[in-house]
């Protein structure tokens, strides 16, 4: 965010609070991620559904399939939740 | 893994109600996630993917800002009883980082600009929600 935003943060109390270089529009430009709204909330994932590679077929371990591999659950269960996600 | 995740298992994942897939989407500005994606799929050649994933989930604090993770991640396959020198090599080698590029390349195309993000039956959900939430979405998608 940017500084003055930080600063009325801080002012209601908040500590944990960081100003960003250069703001929203410095993030934007670098091309980091965002979190959009309506407009992405609204993108059906209709073209890659779960287990479909478009790339071709799924790298394997040798044994098994990696993308079998990285799910829980029953392949026959009828809600299909995929999360993305990073580990810092 | 996300605190939601234990209660959807329990309630949908292990009563055949839902499956959970993970994706990595490995974020650029985050140093080592790139080789903390790779290392899950190392250790998932060696049969561990959940466990190592849920290793550095865990363990983030403690190597996200080191200058090379290789030792760490070769350290945690090695606690988990994994072979510590072939997760190095596949490391090194970048074994899986077409794979790590390939879930990003589909998150994007889903409409994933950020994490955590979900598909819930190819609905997109971007924030770390709370169990309620994920509850009241499946039992609509149950509904149907």
């Amino acid at each position: 965010m940017s500084a003055g935003a930080a600063l009325k943060l801080m002012a209601k109390g908040l500590t944990n609070v960081a100003a960003l270089l250069g703001g929203w529009a410095a993030w934007n430009q670098a091309g980091y991620p965002v979190e959009r709204g309506a407009a992405a909330t609204a993108t059906p994932a209709s073209a890659n559904p779960p287990g479909d590679s478009p790339g071709g077929p799924p790298e394997t371990y040798g044994t098994g399939d990696l993308r079998e591999v990285a799910a829980l659950g029953s392949a026959d269960a009828p809600v299909t939740i995929v999360e993305y996600s990073d580990f810092q | 893994m996300l605190l939601t995740v234990p209660e959807i298992k329990k309630n949908y994942i292990d009563t055949g109600k839902v499956r959970y897939i993970f994706r990595n989407f490995p974020l650029g500005f985050h140093a080592n996630a790139q080789k903390a994606a790779e290392a899950v799929h190392c250790a998932g050649a060696q049969g561990s993917f959940w466990p190592m994933h849920d290793e550095l989930f865990a363990a983030q604090s403690a190597w996200s800002g080191l200058a090379d993770v290789t030792d760490t991640f070769a350290g945690y396959a090695a606690d988990l009883g994994l072979d510590g020198a072939a997760l190095r090599v596949c490391l090194e080698s970048g074994r899986f980082a077409a794979q790590v590029a390939q879930e990003v390349k589909e998150g994007q195309a889903a409409g994933v600009g950020g994490t955590p993000s979900f598909l819930l039956n190819g609905q997109l959900m971007v924030g770390a929600y709370p169990y309620a939430e994920f509850e009241r979405r499946i039992e609509a998608e149950l509904a149907k």
